[in-house]
C-alpha cells in the first residue's frame, strides 16, 4: 500500500520514471512529486525535458490532449514505466512543451483502489487484485 | 459442481442472501448461482486484463511482444536490439485524444 500525501489541498505521489529499453530512469536517485488530477484522462504528464532525457531515443507517438479551456494541443509519448515501491506501473508517458510539473491522471488509477480522506488530510492507494494476481 | 468454503464480509453476506432470495426465490440455490455469476464476470475481467501486451517495432518490422514492458526489454535486450529508434506499441493501443486537466494551461 501507497500513502500519498497532500500538498495543500491536492493528493500527490512521489515516483520513480523508467525507460526500461535503456535502463535510464528519473530522478537518478530518490524520487519526483506527482499531482493526482483525475480530470486528465491519461496516464502520467511529465515536462519536456525530463521526457527528452528520459525517453529521448525511442519513437515518440502523437495525440491530442484537450485543455480545459476547450483549446487542443499535442503531445508526443512512448510507453514506460512508474515505478511506486514495490509496485511497477506500466502506462504511456507523454509531454507536452510548457508543462513543467508531473501529473498522474485516470489512466493511472485505473490499477489502483484510491482513498481520500479530506477530514484527516489522508489517502491510501492500493494496487487493484488483478494486478496482484499475476 | 465443486464446492468450496470461503469468509466473506458479514454485510456482504446478508446482501447476498437477500438478494438470493429476491431474485431466486431460495437461499441456498440463489447464493450459488448469484456467487457463480459474479466469478464468472470477475474471472473474465482480470483475463482479459492480462491479455494486453506490448510490441517492440523497428523500421515497421515486429521485433518482439510481452506482457509487461519489462519482459520486452528483456526479450530485446536477448536479441541485441539497440533501443535508438524502437518504436512501442500496446495491443490496446492509446485513445488519439483526451482531456489533458485542469493542472495543464500551456
Amino acid at each position: 500500500m501507497i500513502l500519498p500525501r497532500f500538498i495543500g489541498l491536492t493528493p500527490a505521489i512521489e515516483l520513480i520514471i523508467k525507460n526500461p529499453f535503456t535502463g535510464r530512469a528519473y530522478p537518478e536517485r530518490g524520487s519526483v512529486v506527482a499531482i493526482i488530477d483525475t480530470g486528465y484522462e491519461g496516464f502520467l504528464l511529465i515536462p519536456s525535458d525530463v521526457f527528452d532525457t528520459t525517453f529521448g531515443e525511442l519513437e515518440s507517438e502523437r495525440r491530442e490532449l484537450i485543455l480545459a479551456d476547450g483549446r487542443k494541443v499535442r503531445s508526443r509519448g512512448v510507453f514506460g514505466e512508474t515505478i511506486l515501491e514495490p509496485y511497477v506501473v506500466d502506462g504511456f508517458i507523454e509531454t507536452v512543451e510548457g508543462v513543467n510539473e508531473f501529473v498522474v491522471g485516470a489512466e493511472f488509477l485505473e490499477s489502483f483502489k484510491l482513498e481520500l480522506d479530506y477530514c484527516t488530510k489522508t489517502a491510501r492507494l492500493e494496487l487493484c487484485p488483478q494486478h496482484l494476481l499475476y | 459442481m465443486g464446492t468450496i468454503t470461503v469468509s466473506i464480509d458479514d454485510e456482504l453476506a446478508e446482501r447476498l442472501r437477500k438478494a438470493a432470495e429476491r431474485f431466486y426465490g431460495s437461499r441456498r440455490g440463489g447464493m450459488s448461482k448469484i456467487v457463480e455469476n459474479a466469478l464468472r464476470s470477475y474471472l473474465a475481467k482480470l483475463e482479459e486484463e492480462r491479455e494486453t501486451k506490448y510490441i517492440a517495432l523497428k523500421e515497421g518490422k515486429i521485433l518482439a511482444e510481452a506482457p509487461t514492458l519489462s519482459e520486452l526489454a528483456e526479450k530485446l535486450k536477448e536479441l541485441g536490439v539497440e533501443p535508438r529508434g524502437l518504436r512501442i506499441l500496446r495491443s490496446s493501443g492509446i485513445k488519439g485524444s483526451v482531456r489533458g486537466g485542469y493542472r495543464l494551461s500551456v
